[in-house]
């Protein structure tokens, strides 16, 4: 079944050592990644939910408002296509690791364009998009850090939510507001 | 020993068959991959504000024109790998889903990609000749050595071994022994990201002590076991998809992109052989 042909033996043995070798490596590289916490694509280090979370921790949370009405702290994962995990990493880094207000208003001048005119459906770790109330679309949103507590939560309610922070405010600049 | 990995390595059942099923199985799971990613106008509007929280406004990122072009063409090329098993069509289906999902983490570099996976088997496997089967114009293609074939199936199966045993040691080390005491973080990530059933186990607090514990135990004994070979491999792999089920049905975090590919790369060989003795 092997298929080894005895002539070429010697290159054989060679050429699969090298291969088991560059496996190995590769193997290792992944796990050397996993021993420092950190990513490099392609190499990964697994290293999801690897935190042991206090009982209350913070939560990014944003609500949405349109002309029908506002929705109120809700989760920031429906607010990108991407994957939930990306979606609250890429919130900080815009919104609290950065400082320069111009990318934060011109990021969710684009966010809130999508949720009007692109919406998703949820696939995999990609949540779907919030919809608007009604037809004319979301014209504002204010994103917060809030606090969780799990001895008080209840995820088919979600609420209680403690603390709300105010981080970021925008508003439609075409929209009258009221 | 020695011969017990020297049989893992180049003496899988049936390696030739395995291949070319694990590479249908392959070309299914990348497709929609590449189907479902975010559309390209997602990243060129975010395009300059990843270049200036980047601190590089010369950044060169594909267009949306480009990278939809891309995505059409990745997936022209995966069939046409599916189709021939050649290894002109793999390797040129690899570089152009390394290229997209490198387009796709440009958007935050430091964080796991959590399908690089699906990058080194496409690259593994479409790096050899599989069109003995499952393939059109087979006379046509010159199908690599099965000692290879059987290489790159066992490092596929080892690359599993290695998640599942690098998720253990991140969440010890980083965790530590409260992270199985707790049972907190995943009690956490099934109240933000759970589902009903998940919504409904939360309430017992206990339990999420025995998940954590149960899930570090399967994620450490995996490669060992595989290993071993004992128990049999099937029932090591049955165990792993079930525990991606059970994420699941309790959390938004499918995983499908590993574990749908267990029916090819853990599941076959026993069969095939059973099918020839039949014979």
């Amino acid at each position: 079944m092997s298929g080894s042909a005895p002539g070429r033996r010697g290159w054989r043995s060679l050429s699969e050592a090298l291969l088991v070798t560059a496996g190995a490596g590769y193997l290792g590289a992944q796990l050397w990644h996993t021993w420092k916490d950190r990513n490099r694509w392609p190499l990964c280090s697994y290293n999801m939910f690897n935190r042991t979370l206090p009982s209350r921790f913070p939560q990014p949370r944003v609500t949405l408002h349109d002309p029908a009405g506002s929705q109120e702290l809700l989760p920031v994962y429906g607010l990108l296509p991407l994957e939930f995990f990306r979606v609250v990493s890429i919130m900080a880094e815009v919104f609290l690791v950065n400082g320069d207000e111009e990318i934060k208003r011109r990021f969710a001048e684009r966010v809130l364009r999508r949720l009007n005119t692109r919406p998703w459906p949820a696939f995999d770790e990609v949540h779907a998009s919030h919809r608007p109330l009604g037809p004319a679309g979301f014209h504002g949103l204010d994103l917060y850090a809030v606090t969780l507590d799990l001895d008080d939560y209840d995820p088919r309610t979600d609420r209680p939510l403690h603390q709300p922070e105010l981080l970021f405010s925008y508003r439609r600049p075409d929209v009258p507001q009221a | 020993m020695f011969r017990r990995l020297d049989q893992f390595l180049f003496h899988q059942p049936d390696p030739r068959r395995q291949a070319a099923a694990i590479r249908m199985n392959l070309v299914a799971v990348i497709s929609l991959t590449v189907a479902k990613l975010p559309p390209g106008d997602f990243f060129e509007e975010h395009r300059d504000t990843v270049a200036a929280l980047a601190g590089d406004e010369q950044r060169r990122m594909l267009t949306a024109k480009e990278y939809e072009t891309l995505r059409a063409t990745t997936v022209a090329s995966l069939a046409a790998w599916g189709a021939t098993g050649r290894r002109a069509a793999g390797l040129t289906a690899a570089a152009q889903f390394a290229r997209l999902s490198q387009h796709v983490t440009t958007l935050h570099p430091k964080l796991w990609s959590y399908n690089s996976h699906l990058n080194v088997f496409l690259a593994v496997l479409g790096a050899l000749d599989t069109s003995s089967d499952l393939a059109l114009g087979r006379r046509a293609g010159r199908p690599s050595d099965p000692r290879l074939q059987s290489l790159a199936i066992a490092f596929m199966q080892l690359y599993v071994g290695m998640l599942y045993f690098q998720s253990a040691v991140s969440k010890l080390k980083y965790g530590g022994v409260s992270w199985l005491s707790t049972g907190r973080t995943l009690r956490a990530a099934t109240a933000l990201t759970g589902t009903g059933l998940g919504h409904r186990l939360y309430e017992r607090k206990e339990l999420f002590r025995y998940i954590s514990i149960a899930t570090v135990a399967l994620e450490v004994l995996f490669l060992p076991l595989l290993l071993v070979g004992k128990p049999d491999r099937r029932l090591v792999a049955l165990a792993a998809a079930g525990f991606h089920i059970g994420a699941a049905a309790t959390t938004k975090i499918p995983f499908w992109h590993l574990w749908t590919l267990y029916p090819t790369l853990f599941w076959l060989p026993e069969r095939r052989e059973r099918g020839r003795r039949a014979a």
